[in-house]
């Protein structure tokens, strides 16, 4: 089956963000969507979790900028179009700390459960804060 | 619930949960007579309420203790910036790239990417 694979206007402003971390990030996070593009790799499938919510039609890959996987790229198969071809949204790629990926895509597909937005919010803040000290 | 705490002779009432709606509401005139007593209870007492004050039994405002507004003054930041991410993380602008325009748009070398998928790979077999 082939693929076809786009980036959100948030997923593409991640890996310029990454980029600007760690431009190895940046070139990797591109490097992986083409190899998932290919077919070279699959994602694991996302379940339905209390603390993020329904992300069951998504995927995680990790990586990192070495071989440590210290970041995850959480993808969204939109749609399969009579087993030939899948078209395939990137949704989020971010750190793997404090599971913010998955809080982050949820967010993003509007699918966060209400009594988590604050939590969300905190952690939110904290990466934030976190990668301003880093830089 | 209330308790009475004196102030140079007089009384005021204070709400014991510190943010409670007011049951009992002083007079502008009061207010100003009491308000160094006022002062010196918030300075001496750390869990010491609001103190509402108005015209005609109307709370029209409020003396909080400083350490009572810095608190608060947190919540609602944190209110403040909840609501500007979820309103900036939620928005699907609709927007779709296609992976070659993202690094073409970052100046990436496709060169680059293609090295580092032999390397993904690589270290994926591992």
């Amino acid at each position: 089956m082939r693929r076809r694979i786009t980036l959100t206007d948030a997923a593409r402003t991640d890996i310029e963000r990454l980029g600007g971390d760690n431009a190895r990030l940046a070139v990797r996070a591109l490097a992986l969507i083409e190899l998932l593009e290919e077919g070279s790799i699959d994602g694991v499938p996302l379940r339905h979790l209390p603390s993020y919510g329904d992300l069951t039609d998504c995927c995680k890959v990790y990586f990192g900028a070495t071989g440590v996987p210290t970041h995850r790229l959480v993808y969204r198969i939109v749609d399969v179009d009579t087993a030939t071809i899948e078209i395939i949204e990137v949704v989020a790629v971010e750190q793997r700390d404090d599971a913010y990926v998955y809080l982050l895509a949820a967010n993003r597909l509007a699918r966060l459960p209400p009594e988590r937005r604050k939590s969300f919010s905190r952690t939110h803040q904290s990466v934030i804060a976190r990668r301003h000290r880093q830089r | 619930m209330l308790y009475n705490r004196g102030f140079g002779g007089g009384i005021v009432l204070f709400m014991s949960t510190r943010l409670a709606l007011p049951t009992e509401v002083l007079g502008v005139a009061e207010v100003r007579r009491q308000l160094p007593a006022i002062a010196r209870n918030f300075r001496d007492h750390a869990d010491t309420g609001v103190v509402y004050f108005g015209s005609y039994n109307r709370p029209d405002a409020a003396i909080v203790p400083i350490e009572l507004l810095q608190l608060l003054a947190s919540f609602v930041e944190d209110a403040e910036i909840a609501e500007r991410v979820q309103a900036r993380t939620a928005v699907d602008t609709g927007g779709r790239h296609a992976p070659s325009d993202v690094a073409a748009s970052l100046g990436i070398d496709p060169a680059l990417i293609a090295a580092e998928k032999m390397a993904l790979l690589g270290e994926l077999e591992r």
